[in-house]
């Protein structure tokens, strides 16, 4: 039988710390434990919170390695940012350790969908863990209330469709690492304000606000404005409607998991570095695929729109109510933007008649982070918002129009799907 | 068995010819000539009576897709290839003159059409004349009192073409159930 291996690393643990933690993983037959001394090239890392400089190892550990999954051992509560962190609080007890390395180790080997999780079910107040093997292979995460937070253990996706075959109507395009753009939250009661406030979040203080605050600089002073953020540099010409990166997707993507305080900055740069910026855009076009670290340049709107994407991961921003209506002022331009599945289909029916979020979906029977997502991002770049219309508010129940060549339609659809996920997508991110 | 239709109109090189390639199945039928008159500036071959495509769908029913003529003088075409249409599929040149005006001229000459079933609009050569927003574009459609999907478009590229086409049966019919 081969043994499944993982490529771990400490960060701000002690020696001696170390040391126990090793003989604990030697002990575990199943997964082979490879203990590297380069976090960055680890698949997991444990962290210790309460080590001297942890802020800087974490964004650091973050920004150079985005895809390890972190595990922070803390003595006090900490709620994790980003949907790859988890929580154990000290002092770490062996069946809460193990069983929390069971589900990395099933994420990280990909084998989740494959293997029964046992039922874990943690309790904010004491935190601390029951264990009970009897319950239904769900995970299951008592409400945690905090804002822009992840649950200490990631809720597990409970799809429920009407038809197994409507899962995929619409879809567009199959998106790779779709949980990037659209999160993995389940379906709420739009009814209950905690169950809301789950699936909200606040833009203030993330990149998304920040690029935003960018480009009005850029209108307003008609300049091109630098914006560094944690070492990675953005260019925003306003002018052109562009944005420059000096590094890829790949490095920009963990800067909207993190919240930015007083880590920014912006600078007015004179005009005359246009052309030097006009490079970025000759070399992305001279290579027809793009690197994802590689510096790029972007449309304005197709750069807001995939910055929505991955810091709001399904969700509304706070204070979206979910059952007024919504209105799309005009198609976005999907050709253009970062794929977002049941993108068309929303886009349709909202720019036919305005109406609620929690009614998109339902008569679509389209998961609810599909429409949030679509939501946020259409918001950010000025096409969506609450109407304020009491006509809006008439309609809004209305169904709407069908016609009587359903079936081809729909024929046509899947032909075009079923096309487009064997051809080659030239995906923005 | 219905023959159903989806029909490509607009200017002289917008790309009717290439988005009926790229969607067809089989090798479609063009009717390209030399030009020989001012057409001839934009580009050395133009359709001078269709451009015929086909997809074949489940149970082999076939939609038929019609690139109409671009040069005005065949527009007496227009009303014969309509005829049970499912939509239209409007390619504008954004390196034209006034695409603009394209806009109006071929939307008022389909009204009825589009009244009667539907249209989404490609915006083609972006990439030699860069496209800021389509803000313009809706603002124009909203004029002429037509609502429809606007989308940059390489109509050689096939996922661009299948979101416009996509945009068409949805906005026919906002709440399709597919079955994938």
């Amino acid at each position: 039988m081969t043994t499944l291996s993982i490529h771990t690393a400490f960060v701000g643990i002690d020696a001696r710390s170390i040391s126990a933690y090793e003989i604990f993983f030697k002990n575990i037959k199943e997964i082979d434990y490879v203990l590297l001394n380069d976090c960055n090239k680890a698949q997991l890392c444990l962290l210790d919170k309460d080590a001297y400089g942890f802020e800087e190892k974490y964004h650091a550990l973050v920004y150079n390695n985005p895809d390890v999954y972190i595990l922070l051992l803390s003595l006090s509560e900490h709620q994790c940012l980003r949907e790859r962190d988890f929580f154990i609080r000290k002092p770490v007890k062996r069946d809460v350790l193990q069983n929390t390395l069971e589900y990395l180790c099933d994420l990280i080997l990909k084998r989740s969908n494959k293997k029964e999780h046992k039922q874990l079910c943690y309790k904010s107040n004491d935190s601390q863990y029951d264990l009970s093997d009897k319950k239904p292979p769900v995970l299951r995460v008592v409400a945690n209330k905090s804002i822009n937070t992840k649950p200490v253990l990631a809720l597990k996706k409970e799809k429920k469709f009407k038809k197994t075959s409507v899962i995929n109507a619409g879809k567009l395009l199959e998106v790779e690492n779709e949980e990037c753009f659209v999160g993995d939250n389940k379906d709420i009661n739009g009814g209950d304000p905690s169950q809301v406030l789950m699936v909200s979040y606040k833009p203030e203080a993330t990149l998304q606000a920040i690029i935003k605050e960018a480009c009005k600089l850029s209108k307003q002073k008609q300049q091109i404005i630098e914006l560094s953020v944690l070492n990675t540099v953005f260019y925003f010409d306003y002018e052109e409607q562009k944005i420059y990166s000096t590094v890829g997707p790949a490095k920009i993507r963990p800067l909207c998991l993190m919240l930015h305080k007083n880590n920014y900055q912006f600078k007015t740069k004179n005009n005359v570095l246009r052309n030097e910026l006009h490079k970025i855009t000759q070399e992305n076009k001279s290579n027809k695929i793009k690197k994802a670290t590689q510096r790029q340049s972007w449309t304005m709107e197709g750069f807001i729109w995939l910055i929505t994407l991955w810091t709001s991961r399904g969700r509304i921003p706070m204070g979206t109510d979910l059952t007024k209506p919504v209105y799309l002022q005009y198609w976005p331009n999907l050709t253009r933007l970062a794929s977002i599945p049941h993108a068309v289909r929303i886009a349709a029916f909202l720019y036919n008649q305005p109406s609620s979020l929690l009614m998109v979906s339902q008569t679509l029977a389209i998961e609810q982070r599909y429409v949030f997502a679509f939501y946020s991002a259409s918001k950010a770049i000025g096409l969506s918002d609450i109407a304020q219309r009491n006509v809006d508010y008439f309609f809004m129940d209305d169904k709407p129009k069908a016609s009587k060549n359903k079936s081809i339609l729909a024929k046509i659809f899947n032909k075009l799907v079923h096309l487009s996920n064997h051809s080659k997508i030239d995906n923005i991110a | 068995m219905n023959d159903f239709k989806i029909i490509f109109a607009g200017p002289v090189g917008s790309g009717k010819t290439t988005a009926v390639v790229t969607l067809s199945d089989e090798a479609p039928v063009c009717t390209n000539q030399s030009a020989s008159d001012m057409t001839q500036a934009k580009k050395s071959k133009t359709t001078v009576a269709l451009d015929y495509g086909t997809m074949t769908l489940d149970g082999q029913e076939k939609i038929h897709l019609y690139g109409t003529p671009g040069q005005e003088r065949f527009d007496f075409m227009w009303e014969v290839l309509t005829t049970n249409g499912l939509g239209l599929i409007l390619l504008l040149d954004n390196t034209r003159k006034n695409p603009m005006q394209d806009m109006s001229f071929f939307i008022n000459s389909f009204k009825d059409y589009i009244d009667k079933t539907a249209i989404a609009i490609g915006i083609t050569q972006t990439d030699i004349m860069p496209l800021a927003s389509t803000e313009k574009y809706y603002e124009k459609l909203k004029e002429l009192d037509v609502q429809g999907a606007i989308f940059e478009v390489d109509a050689r590229n096939f996922n661009d073409m299948s979101y416009l086409v996509q945009a068409l049966l949805f906005t026919i019919d906002p709440g399709l159930e597919c079955h994938a």
